[in-house]
């Protein structure tokens, strides 16, 4: 399941991104946030989406979803589909049906994403009775089912209370509910742990876990943080400045990355245990998303770059029997 | 090339030092709205430092970290409790001599930098009004400083916008060395910055803390950010500190169960070497103003009915540094979970 | 290559692109078609008064009954003449001078008390913010023209006098904008940096806050001076504001009032100036919002 190869055309993939180019345009300059990503994301799989800021992706998520804002971002290339609708082409009418239907999200910060005049059983029923044909009473129901589904204690109580009145912890859990109110087939999770406390984030982890394998809907899960991913995922798809660089089931990136870029940000990320030493570090920065360079994008920090790192195009390739990378020396070691 | 004061303290003694630190906010009173009752973030906290080390502060969101480094700093009046300085109490302290010696770095680099004055600019009133250089001097100095933190001298006119998050925390660790402090408060100084950057700014800390002897307390809610910095850490949940020793004794065999439950759970990024996950239970988070018992009894994995009336005190007995609970003795916490 | 930081060498700088400080303002200005068009009209009226002495006009006092009410285009007046014969045009541009000066300065006069208000409220908060304040507010609850006519009333008719009592109906809102600013910034991190370094709490207010809370100044300025030259005008209209021979539009407008019916150019000619005026001043005022806006950057 894991073994889905981004190249070839598959006929079993719930979701399938196809060289998605998207832009922004801002004081006429061009910069490309996304810049020819392929993905895919089987039934009942569970894919983490790693990268820095700035790396792309959050833009993806958000142009699977169709909610870039436009100005200044663009979809200038490339398909997104699912089942055989692609949202980039599809009118407004079908991206709501999609939309909270059978693709839901949830983002880093409930607070902005949650109404603030509305309490949660109005925001939930509400979302339930835009894409469901149900009564006030049965969508009712169907919320305080919700919140015990995402083990919000006293959700009779809850649905009469504001965003502001739950913790971090609460919000995130309700933002999951409203997600899984229509029951979708993939769930875009964007750094939903990101703003909560450790204990929390814990509990937000194995609360995604346990709904995956009770409703085998799929995960995309949006992190910069490797730990989370291994926790939840099967498979990893690391971006660098717009573009894929690897993709691999989670397992091999830790033990063996096959990317210089994905090896050395396992590697500058502190682990418990090792006490007090130099980290290993990434020298410089990502470049600008306005003048990325020929080549490879990662090439100027690269400890094992060499000149025909900095030509022409770099294709993301098969690597051993399920992995695919974006480097001509891929698996290198200074 | 740093200002030391003349005074050298006794061997051993703290550099700084809190002594039951008060913090109690009281809401102001509004028309139509019942009286809160007063938030008591800080409960009684003291911790010593010795020259040249670092000691971490860590505690979830809400536990009182950042209001203690503020109460540290004087940017917040404590309610009740001293600081002291080389064994002096602060208050009585002057202002610029104080900041003198103890700075402050914050969490987020975009805000702690004024948008509208360039580096030298920022560090330039510091070196002039607490560091004593005049003209040529600063110049100089500035340079060195820059140079110190990683950035390029040719970078002092630039403004805060022209940085990345990495740079300006660069800047903002120059702007605390430019008033010869050698005592830096750095809270979350690290949490705003990606990963890479972040391992650039954790070695640039330990690497200024080696060759300038400088003294940090360290405040951060990332448990390996902590022990890949500090040699003590404390850990503090609701105002209180539950637990406090070496950093290995700490990450290694917590006694206390909060900790314990922190620690087990991090996502590992090794699924091969997965911690037990402690259970906490949701739905209790929130500053509680029990006074009936341990704070942390709601979430514990091995409550029992003293701990819900009797609060353990922070007591170095049995377990060889200050742990406050009432199962300090056990060895193994572990056993009782789950 | 080793995994250390802090060697200048390896600042990671290399891959960004920072566009450097200067001109960014009016680069974004420039973007705004309607801004700019304010910015160009505003510039044509302050030079024609400005230039008004060496202009080659006919005397704007200089009657001549025989010639009055000339309608637009007639004979060596350009915009004709009012009903005691004085030439239009050139008591548009004298009498632009008057209006233009009076609304700049009250709008300065305005802006300083007003900001000074707003920052000292601001930053030193509880009661010092309260009792500035609810004096603001207590201004705030007049009708404002009306506070304007009795303050008139009470300093006596005159172009400064109307100036001043524009000023002072105006400094309720330079105060509240600028508050609002200052109580945000007060709570921002560099404000605490500032006092770690024990700087004094004017220099933090003069040289850490006021810088920023300029942009707020000059918009909330590049917003009401419109105002204060209409409401200049208004008491002008009402024989509150300049007094003959002086005279601004309001004035000429209020002449004007009589001869509507006949002649209708002496009352369009001077209504068309203050719209004109005011219409590019607002212009201008969203554009600059727009372009000084930090959270665009």
């Amino acid at each position: 399941m894991s073994d889905v190869r981004a190249d070839a055309p598959d006929t079993t993939a719930l979701l399938a991104v196809r060289g998605l180019r998207t832009d922004f345009v801002v004081e006429d300059e061009v910069y490309r946030a996304v810049d020819g990503v392929d993905l895919t994301i089987g039934p009942g799989e569970s894919v983490g989406l790693v990268g820095e800021s700035g790396s792309g992706k959050t833009v993806t998520a958000m142009s699977i979803l169709q909610l870039i804002p436009d100005p200044p971002g663009r979809i200038v290339g490339g398909s997104i589909e699912i089942d055989g609708i692609d949202l980039v082409r599809a009118p407004e009418r079908v991206l709501r049906q999609v939309r909270g239907g059978r693709i839901a999200c949830v983002f880093q910060d409930p607070l902005t994403s949650l109404n603030p005049v509305l309490q949660i059983g109005d925001q939930l029923t509400e979302m339930m009775r835009a894409h469901q044909d149900l009564d006030r009473r049965a969508a009712r129901r169907r919320a305080r089912e919700l919140l015990d589904a995402v083990h919000i204690p006293q959700a009779e109580r809850r649905l009469a209370e504001y965003p502001h009145e739950l913790s971090g912890g609460m919000r995130q859990r309700v933002m999951i509910a409203m997600a899984l109110a229509n029951d979708p087939e993939l769930l875009i999770a964007d750094e939903p742990t990101t703003a909560l406390d450790v204990t929390v984030q814990a509990e937000i982890l194995d609360l995604l876990r346990e709904l995956r394998e009770r409703t085998g809907m799929s995960l995309l899960f949006i992190t910069h943080d490797f730990g989370v991913v291994a926790e939840l995922c099967d498979r990893v798809v690391v971006m660098y400045a717009g573009k894929v660089v690897e993709q691999a089931p989670v397992e091999k990136v830790f033990a063996d990355a096959a990317h210089p870029y994905t090896r050395r940000l396992v590697d500058c990320m502190p682990q418990l245990g090792e006490g007090r030493k130099d980290l290993e570090v990434i020298p410089g920065l990502p470049p600008a998303l306005n003048r990325i360079p020929d080549g490879c994008a990662f090439a100027e920090r690269c400890d094992v770059a060499e000149e025909a790192c900095r030509r022409g195009t770099i294709a993301l390739e098969g690597y051993g029997e399920d992995r695919l990378v974006r480097c001509i020396k891929p698996g290198a070691r200074p | 090339m740093i200002g030391q004061p003349a005074l050298e303290p006794a061997t051993a003694a703290p550099v700084l030092e809190a002594r039951d630190l008060v913090k109690h906010f009281t809401a102001r009173r509004r028309l139509l709205v019942p009286a809160l009752a007063p938030l008591r973030a800080v409960q009684g906290v003291s911790f010593q430092v010795q020259r040249g080390q670092a000691l971490g502060i860590v505690g979830e969101s809400g536990c009182g970290k950042s209001t203690l480094a503020k109460l540290v700093m004087g940017l917040h009046e404590p309610s009740s409790g001293t600081v002291l300085l080389d064994g002096r109490d602060v208050s009585e302290i002057p202002r610029t001599e104080f900041a003198r010696r103890v700075q402050f770095v914050f969490q987020d680099p975009y805000s702690s930098l004024n948008p509208r004055k360039t580096v030298r600019q920022a560090l330039d009133a510091p070196l002039r009004h607490l560091a004593g250089l005049d003209a040529p001097a600063r110049r100089a100095r500035t340079a060195e400083l820059l140079d110190l933190v990683g950035l390029r001298a040719e970078f002092a006119d630039r403004y805060p916008h022209e940085f990345s998050g990495g740079q300006r925390q660069r800047v903002g660790i120059a702007r605390a060395l430019a008033s010869t402090a050698d005592v830096l408060l750095l809270d979350e100084p690290v949490s705003a910055l990606d990963v890479s950057v972040q391992a650039q700014v954790l070695n640039l800390l330990r690497q200024l803390q080696q060759e300038l002897s400088l003294t940090y307390v360290f405040i951060a809610h990332d448990l390996a950010v902590v022990e890949n910095l500090c040699d003590e850490v404390s850990v503090m949940y609701l105002g209180r500190i539950v637990e406090q020793a070496p950093a290995e004794v700490l990450f290694g065999s917590p006694r206390h169960p909060y900790p314990h439950t922190l620690l087990s759970a991090i996502p590992t990024g090794d699924r091969s070497q997965r911690r037990l996950r402690v259970a906490a239970p949701a739905g209790v988070d929130g500053p509680a103003g029990s006074d009936g018992g341990c704070a942390f009894a709601p979430r514990c994995y091995r409550v029992e009915e003293r701990c819900n009336t009797h609060v353990p005190p922070l007591s170095a007995e049995p377990a060889g540094h200050p742990v406050a609970c009432h199962f300090a003795d056990d060895t193994d916490p572990e056993e009782h979970a789950g | 290559m080793s995994a250390s930081t802090a060697s200048p060498d390896q600042t990671p700088d290399d891959g960004v692109v920072v566009p450097r400080r200067g001109g960014t303002t009016w680069r974004r200005l420039k973007r705004n078609r309607l801004s700019v068009a304010g910015l160009i009209v505003l510039a044509i009226v302050v030079l024609l008064a400005l230039l008004a002495p060496v202009l080659p006009l006919i005397d704007p006092a200089a009657t001549n009954p025989a010639n009055r009410l000339q309608p637009i285009g007639s004979e060596g007046h350009l915009l004709g003449t009012d009903h005691l014969g004085r030439d239009l045009l050139s008591r548009l541009i004298w009498g632009g001078r008057t209006s233009l000066s009076v609304g700049v300065f009250a709008t300065l006069i305005a802006a300083s008390i007003g900001s000074l208000i707003g920052l000292i409220a601001g930053f030193f908060g509880g009661a010092t913010d309260n009792s500035l304040m609810r004096g603001i507010d207590v201004l705030m609850a007049f009708p404002y023209l009306l506070l304007a006519i009795a303050l008139v009333a009470v300093l006596g008719p005159g172009l400064v006098n109307a100036m001043i009592a524009i000023s002072i109906v105006n400094i309720p809102f330079f105060a509240r904008a600028v508050r609002g600013t200052t109580v945000s910034l007060v709570a921002s991190e560099y404000v605490d940096a500032a006092r770690a370094l024990a700087f004094s709490r004017l220099r933090i207010l003069f040289r850490e806050v006021l810088p920023n809370v300029m942009p707020t100044i000059i918009i909330t300025m590049s917003t009401t001076v419109g105002w204060m030259i209409t409401e200049t005008a208004g008491l002008s209209f009402l024989g509150l504001g300049a007094q003959p021979p002086t005279s601004d539009w309001g004035a000429m407008l209020g002449a004007g009032r009589e001869f509507i019916t006949r002649a209708p150019h002496v009352m369009i000619v001077p209504g068309s100036a203050i719209f004109l005026v005011v219409i590019s001043l607002n212009f201008l005022g969203d554009g600059l919002r727009d372009a000084l806006d930090p959270r665009l950057k």
